[in-house]
């Protein structure tokens, strides 16, 4: 079974993916941030559906890729029957046949991450390396957003708009959901890394040291200064560094009230119901 | 066997014909939705309807709704098919791309989209012919050299990699889909060559470039990552031969990794640091 650690992009999930691997270490040494982890990859990786369906996806359209992408869910289980942590970026839609696109028979658990869209619209704009606040508030805005896809080592990925995202996984009923906010991760870092082993995992026994030593080998000034010192696979082509910030309001530093109040007024709603606001 | 019979062979076994092909072998070793693998043959289905299957000894026979063109027909045998033929045959294919120089082959693995193509053909600048693209079939019949066959098909790029290159396009490779059949500049190297030194491609945020040689247990895994579907040399031959293999990669191919910028702005830089070490070594 997997468990989904499901997010709009720049919304913390490196980071929780980085507090497993930690807490899952064997000794207290900090986690390789270029090394897999605990978690087996993301739901749209290229080289997983090519090595497990036996097909180039670079001389597929995106659509085809999309009608056979929930068989590598089976065909991963068949060889590795294990319950296994994936990143997912997709929203959780519905397929043309009526199946979900992250197949539920396949999944044991969604920790949905979530992190205010004002900030998510900065990140957005230096992870894409252009700074361009307006471009990254219309990706957070256009239904049809999508990321990955052609030439990209990840398959093309649906966000849609950030609200449509966000509830296409909080609201759907197939898999059990529990939903973690970015600034309580940053506010309470070890209890929600424990909320979400407990939620995921019920049998296990959370262990209190092992949480300390992942917290303190995932502080965001060691995930910096390792990238420095080695750099990190999963920067954007157009982007000097990653791990840029890993705060909450930095939006107060780039967006003009303007901004704020394009953003606010497509996903209110949302927003509110997750306690966000300008 | 030579490996200009393995050539002979290779053509003959990947010669194909239109027929029916059945929804599904008896047999298998692994099936999968797409796929299914016996012992003396593979057959690939496709939602489109597009089926092909292979038998040793007996070629590819094809099934094709008509909605299906004949480069969708190409596209789909050159890799998959071809990949499984190579791997039934005895042959052992690496994902990498290879170039030619002082006679001998210095290829490319890593992921897909790690750049493999764009950089053998940027190498092209440097006078390093092709050897050959995404599929690198080694034939390990000759006990002192790990031979590589040359190149069955064209060079594949995307539109924004052509620009990093000097190819030539020559067209699309299926109607639907951006991306590009190629000539690269210095041209297809069409003999049989020994393999030099085999690099794993990686990008990060770095802005250097770094050549890192692998020793020790690690070549093995690394040469087995390298492979073309590697789950195939396991169902096939079993881990006796995976070892044998990896052996013999181990002991006769130098084993690097190549890290790069991940930044497109400074690929020029990793071009011709690639074309200096190949040129040293």
């Amino acid at each position: 079974m997997i468990d989904w650690l499901a997010s709009y992009p720049k919304s913390g999930n490196t980071w929780m993916r980085m507090l497993l691997a930690n807490y899952y270490r064997e000794d207290d040494q900090p986690h390789d941030i270029n090394a897999p982890g605990v978690t087996n990859g993301i739901a749209s990786s290229r080289m997983r559906f090519d090595e497990l369906l036996c097909l180039d996806s670079t001389i597929m359209t995106d659509d085809e890729v999309a009608q056979l992408q929930p068989h590598v869910f089976d065909v991963l289980l068949q060889l590795s029957p294990v319950r296994q942590w994936m990143k997912v970026h997709d929203a959780q839609v519905h397929r043309a046949d009526g199946t979900w696109l992250l197949p539920p028979q396949f999944s044991g658990s969604v920790v949905y991450l979530i992190r205010n869209p004002l900030d998510v619209a900065v990140s957005r704009a230096f992870h894409d390396g252009h700074g361009d606040m307006d471009k990254a508030i219309a990706m957070l805005c256009a239904a049809r957003a999508t990321i990955g896809g052609g030439g990209k080592t990840q398959l093309r990925q649906t966000l849609g708009d950030w609200s449509h995202h966000v509830t296409s996984w909080v609201d759907q009923d197939a898999i059990p959901v529990t939903v973690v906010r970015y600034e309580d991760m940053l506010a309470d870092t070890a209890g929600e890394l424990a909320r979400v082993i407990a939620f995921a995992r019920p049998d296990e026994v959370i262990d209190e040291a092992r949480l300390e030593q992942a917290v303190a080998n995932a502080a965001f000034d060691k995930l910096q200064a390792a990238e420095a010192d080695k750099g990190f696979r999963e920067v954007g082509s157009r982007q000097d560094r990653f791990f840029r910030s890993g705060t909450a309001g930095d939006w107060v530093n780039h967006l003009s009230a303007e901004q704020v109040d394009r953003i606010i007024e497509a996903h209110g709603p949302t927003m509110a119901r997750f306690g966000y606001s300008a | 066997m030579t490996a200009h019979q393995s050539i002979a062979l290779l053509a003959a076994e990947s010669a194909i014909r239109d027929g029916g092909v059945p929804a599904t072998l008896p047999d298998p070793i692994r099936e999968t939705p797409t796929y299914v693998l016996t012992r003396d043959a593979f057959l690939l289905r496709l939602p489109s309807g597009l089926r092909f299957l292979y038998r040793k000894g007996h070629g590819v026979v094809v099934e094709r709704p008509d909605t299906v063109s004949e480069t969708d027909v190409t596209a789909f045998l050159n890799g998959s098919v071809y990949g499984a033929i190579v791997w039934l045959n005895g042959m052992v294919p690496l994902h990498a791309s290879g170039v030619v120089h002082n006679g001998r082959v210095h290829a490319f693995t890593g992921h897909s989209g790690a750049g493999k193509s764009t950089l053998a053909s940027a190498l092209a600048a440097h006078a390093m012919p092709l050897m050959t693209d995404d599929v690198l079939v080694l034939d390990l019949s000759d006990p002192s050299a790990v031979v590589c066959l040359p190149g069955h098909k064209q060079v594949k790029l995307w539109p924004d990699a052509v620009e990093l290159t000097e190819a030539g396009v020559i067209g699309r490779v299926r109607r639907d889909v951006e991306k590009l059949y190629v000539t690269p500049a210095a041209g297809y190297y069409p003999e049989p060559l020994p393999l030099a030194e085999l690099f794993f491609l990686d990008a990060t945020s770095k802005t250097e470039v770094a050549f890192r040689p692998v020793t020790g247990a690690m070549r093995f895994t690394l040469a087995q990552a390298a492979f073309f579907r590697p789950l195939f040399c396991n169902l096939l031959g079993g881990s006796g031969a995976l070892f044998g293999v990896l052996s013999r990669i181990s002991a006769q191919v130098a084993i690097a990794r190549f890290d790069r910028p991940k930044n497109k702005a400074l690929f020029a830089d990793g071009v011709a640091a690639m074309a200096a070490h190949i040129r040293a070594s």
